[in-house]
């Protein structure tokens, strides 16, 4: 009788393990979702999307199928990126560079498969939108390729000449991220969308260079030439932090020149602090790889500030 | 409608594109991508003429369209001759003339406003009242014709792979060439007016159907997996390279094809042996003999005797086993000829040699044990020693063969054989030796030093005659170094010499020792000849012949 009593206490105790099996997968599924998110680079699809949604806010544009066209643009091109950088990939992100290995066949025929659905809808958006998502395509394949045969010419590839190879990275993705929703619509390009362009390009410069702050090793030994290898890491905070506050400056002109409403200023200044914060750690802490992240989530506050200050 | 199938033909046409260009450097890739993104730009530029309000941007859009209508088929040839294996095509020198049509065809559209040599009336072509067709110049079906001519080169080099023996390369044409068919018949109904379109050509939407072929190509027969494009470069590499000569010959015993290896075999070179007939390079003087006792083998000599080949013949028929003509296999086998001789003067050493030697010690001993006597004695000695020599020269031998492998230092000649005369005077004074030394700054191999102590050696220790007497003399040109040894001793036996002449030994003729076959072997291995003679009026004159080697740098 007692053996039983204890017996039945300890069923109590003892936690369902088919709930605790249950309880586990759901916690798990989460995590499982937002590992292929970040590693396959879809992430980076959703936040483009997020950010032509935000350019349409802006601008009043009506809604069109530039997001997604943006979305799969960005995730082809990042899952391509990822592809070919997997094995210089495996002392940064060792995990990302497992995942990308064990799924390349599956990740380049879906990045195709976007990009080709990308191209499809920009066709039916026009001309304009369909060559604006054509020419990130040409830029990947011209910044990945040698794309000038002899290096006896003073060219190598565009990756290894000092800020053009962020500049181009940043114009193609700022364009993209502006002009293609307006492409779309067949709305005029005013000043508000130059701005905006002007916003994006230094926003994504920034990000580039603060990247390139944990290759310094790697590209001085490849010879490409980025912010942190030929300035160093203390003068390119200054580099960064200069570029941040003239994004700043941008947006105040053009809030003075009526450009732009308050609220809108205050939505995308939001996604200045991020930078700023993130330019000012740089070198003063080790998690270099988490300094990027966290750059590539600086825009959300803009995402979440925008619709509320809008309506 | 279709313009949702023309926006279809962009995705998969891009999709396709961008699976063949992950696979660079593979043959074919980048012609494939590139024609697949000239097809998606042909289909885009449809969509947009298709979109377009106004007349001046329906016609921009059409004239746009050339551009993807006109690279489409060079991308295409090009696809095929790298893919098939013919990539030597595949350069500047050969694109740029096939790129001068696709080139002006789109340098007219895009000044169609000051001819007509693409469209008579462009308005009529987009009033709808006529398709483009209707209303073509002559440019437009020069441009059409070569787009077919192009076609038409591109299929013949896949046709061969489509009765490949390889499954896989059976397919992949297979899908490719259902890929070129589709469009080129459904533009070819379009240009007989055979399709409803209003106008529209059709061409780019069967596209989308070799997109999807060329997806197949690509992922049910491992299109750029697995490729057919090394085979017709492997097996000129194989003929050409391989160590063995092979040459192939007609029926009428013509010469026509040859490697390099059968080229210096038959010292002649390609160009002149192909296309004469074999028995003029066979049988001009370059081989001497020919010797098929042993088993199948053909064995033939060079008349120089520093070669000798093994030959095998193997017939070529066509596939109605007919012949057609002959493969000749050279197999160089000179040095394992020399190896088998050296094998077996060594087997004779050891077999015979030795064994009487040991007899003789053996019966003098039990002689010493019954009778006690110092000629016995003597005589066991005497064995012991000769013993002793074989062994001596056995590790001559050695060296010499380890010389083979490593590298031999040059010496001064003039110090090698004063130091040898200088010993075997002292060793045989009552033999009188004169030596004539030639230049005093020649070098020769080191290996030699066994070569001229051995020749001196027999010279002195088998001169019988009352006055023994030793001449040795060197002489050279510019190249060679001659060295003379003349003794006035009874001569070499002439069995001795037929055997170092035939390069082998019987059971029943074989030479007596070791020396010759070392001063022979040793020479040989350091490119040398020597010759043996006989002297006025006794005696032996051995001549050496070596090449001088270069100074020896001051380290």
């Amino acid at each position: 009788m007692k053996n039983e009593q204890e017996t039945q206490s300890n069923v109590h105790e003892q936690p369902n393990p088919q709930i605790e099996q249950l309880l586990n997968r759901l916690l798990r599924q989460p995590q499982r979702v937002w590992r292929v998110l970040e590693y396959s680079s879809a992430y980076m699809g959703l936040i483009a999307a997020a950010e032509v949604i935000s350019v349409m806010l802006v601008l009043s544009l009506p809604q069109s199928t530039a997001p997604l066209v943006a979305g799969l643009v960005t995730f082809t091109i990042y899952a391509n990126d990822r592809l070919t950088d997997v094995d210089s990939d495996e002392l940064v992100n060792t995990a990302r560079s497992e995942f990308v290995r064990q799924h390349r066949q599956e990740l380049y025929i879906l990045a195709a498969m976007s990009y080709g659905l990308a191209l499809t809808l920009a066709a039916l958006g026009g001309p304009l939108a369909f060559g604006l998502s054509v020419i990130p395509g040409c830029l990947w394949v011209l910044y990945a390729v040698d794309w000038v045969p002899n290096p006896t010419l003073g060219f190598g590839r565009l990756k290894e000449i000092l800020f053009l190879n962020s500049a181009l990275v940043a114009a193609a993705w700022a364009a993209t991220i502006v002009f293609l929703p307006i492409a779309v619509t067949e709305a005029p390009i005013d000043s508000a969308s130059v701005v905006l362009f002007l916003y994006f390009f230094f926003g994504t410069f920034i990000g580039a260079e603060v990247s390139n702050v944990r290759d310094v090793v790697g590209d001085r030994a490849i010879g490409v030439a980025t912010v942190p290898v030929v300035f160093g890491i203390h003068r390119t905070r200054y580099i960064l932090q200069a570029l941040n506050l003239l994004n700043l400056a941008i947006l105040l002109v053009a809030l003075s020149s009526s450009i732009f409403s308050l609220s809108a200023l205050v939505a995308l200044a939001t996604g200045l602090v991020g930078p700023a914060v993130v330019i000012w750690l740089l070198g003063r802490v080790q998690n270099e790889r988490g300094l990027s992240l966290a750059l590539e989530y600086s825009r959300i506050p803009v995402l979440i500030t925008l619709p509320i200050l809008s309506f | 409608m279709m313009n949702g199938v023309l926006l279809g033909t962009i995705a998969i046409g891009v999709t396709g594109g961008l699976l063949a260009w992950r696979e660079r450097p593979e043959p074919g890739s980048v012609p494939l991508a590139v024609m697949l993104a000239a097809q998606c730009l042909w289909s885009a530029t449809l969509v947009f003429k298709l979109q377009a309000t106004t007349f001046g941007a329906k016609i921009f859009w059409l004239n746009m369209s050339w551009i993807g209508v006109a690279v489409i088929p060079v991308a295409w040839l090009l696809f095929s001759l790298e893919y098939s294996g013919y990539t030597k095509y595949v350069r500047f020198r050969y694109i740029a003339p096939i790129s001068i049509v696709p080139t002006i065809t789109i340098g007219l559209a895009l000044t169609y406003q000051y001819h007509d040599l693409i469209y008579l009336s462009e308005q009529l072509v987009e009033s709808g009242a006529v398709s483009t067709p209707q209303a073509a110049g002559i440019w437009y079906w020069v441009s059409g014709a070569y787009t077919y001519l192009l076609g038409i080169a591109g299929i013949i080099p896949l046709l061969g792979l489509v009765r490949s023996d390889v499954q896989a390369f059976q397919g992949q044409s297979s899908a490719i060439l259902v890929g070129l068919l589709v469009p080129w018949v459904t533009n070819a109904l379009y240009l007989m007016e055979a399709m409803p379109t209003n106008g529209v050509d059709p061409t780019p939407v069967a596209f989308s159907i070799s997109g999807i072929a060329y997806l197949g190509a690509v992922t049910r027969f491992q299109l750029f997996k697995t490729n057919p494009s090394p085979k017709r470069y492997a097996r000129h590499l194989v003929f050409d390279q391989m160590q063995e000569g092979a040459l192939v010959l007609d029926n009428n015993d013509y010469i026509v094809g040859m490697n390099d290896s059968a080229a210096h075999a038959l010292n002649t070179t390609r160009t002149e042996a192909l296309g004469s007939p074999a028995d003029a390079n066979f049988s001009s003087n370059l081989f001497h003999s020919h010797d098929t006792s042993k088993s199948d083998q053909t064995i033939i000599h060079t008349t120089d005797g520093n070669r000798s080949y093994d030959i095998s013949m193997t017939r070529i028929t066509d596939f109605r086993n007919r012949t057609i003509g002959r493969v000749i296999t050279l197999h160089e086998i000179t040095e394992y000829l020399q190896q088998q001789q050296q094998l077996e003067v060594l087997n004779r050493v050891f077999r015979h040699n030795i064994r009487n030697k040991t007899q003789v010690i053996v019966g003098n001993a039990d002689q010493i044990e019954t009778n006690d006597t110092v000629d016995q004695v003597e005589k066991v000695i005497g064995s012991a020693m000769e013993i002793e020599a074989i062994g001596q020269k056995m590790r001559e031998v050695i060296d010499v063969f380890e010389q083979r492998r490593t590298h031999s230092n040059p010496l001064k000649l003039h110090n090698l054989l004063d130091e040898i005369i200088t010993a075997t005077r002292e060793n045989h004074p009552a033999v009188s030796i004169e030596y004539e030394p030639g230049s005093d700054e020649l070098y020769v191999p080191e290996m030699l030093e066994v070569v001229f102590s051995n020749v001196i050696e027999n010279a002195v220790i088998h001169n019988t005659h009352p006055e023994p007497h030793v001449r040795i003399e060197v002489s050279a040109d510019d190249k060679t170094a001659q060295i003379t040894t003349k003794d006035n001793g009874p001569g070499i036996d002439d069995q001795e010499l037929l055997v170092l002449e035939r390069d082998t030994e019987t059971p029943l003729e074989h030479g007596s020792g070791l020396g010759l076959s070392v001063i022979a072997w040793a020479t040989d291995i350091a490119d040398g000849e020597v010759t043996f003679e006989a002297n006025e009026p006794t005696g032996t004159i051995v001549t050496v012949n070596v090449p001088i080697q270069s100074t020896p740098t001051q380290e």
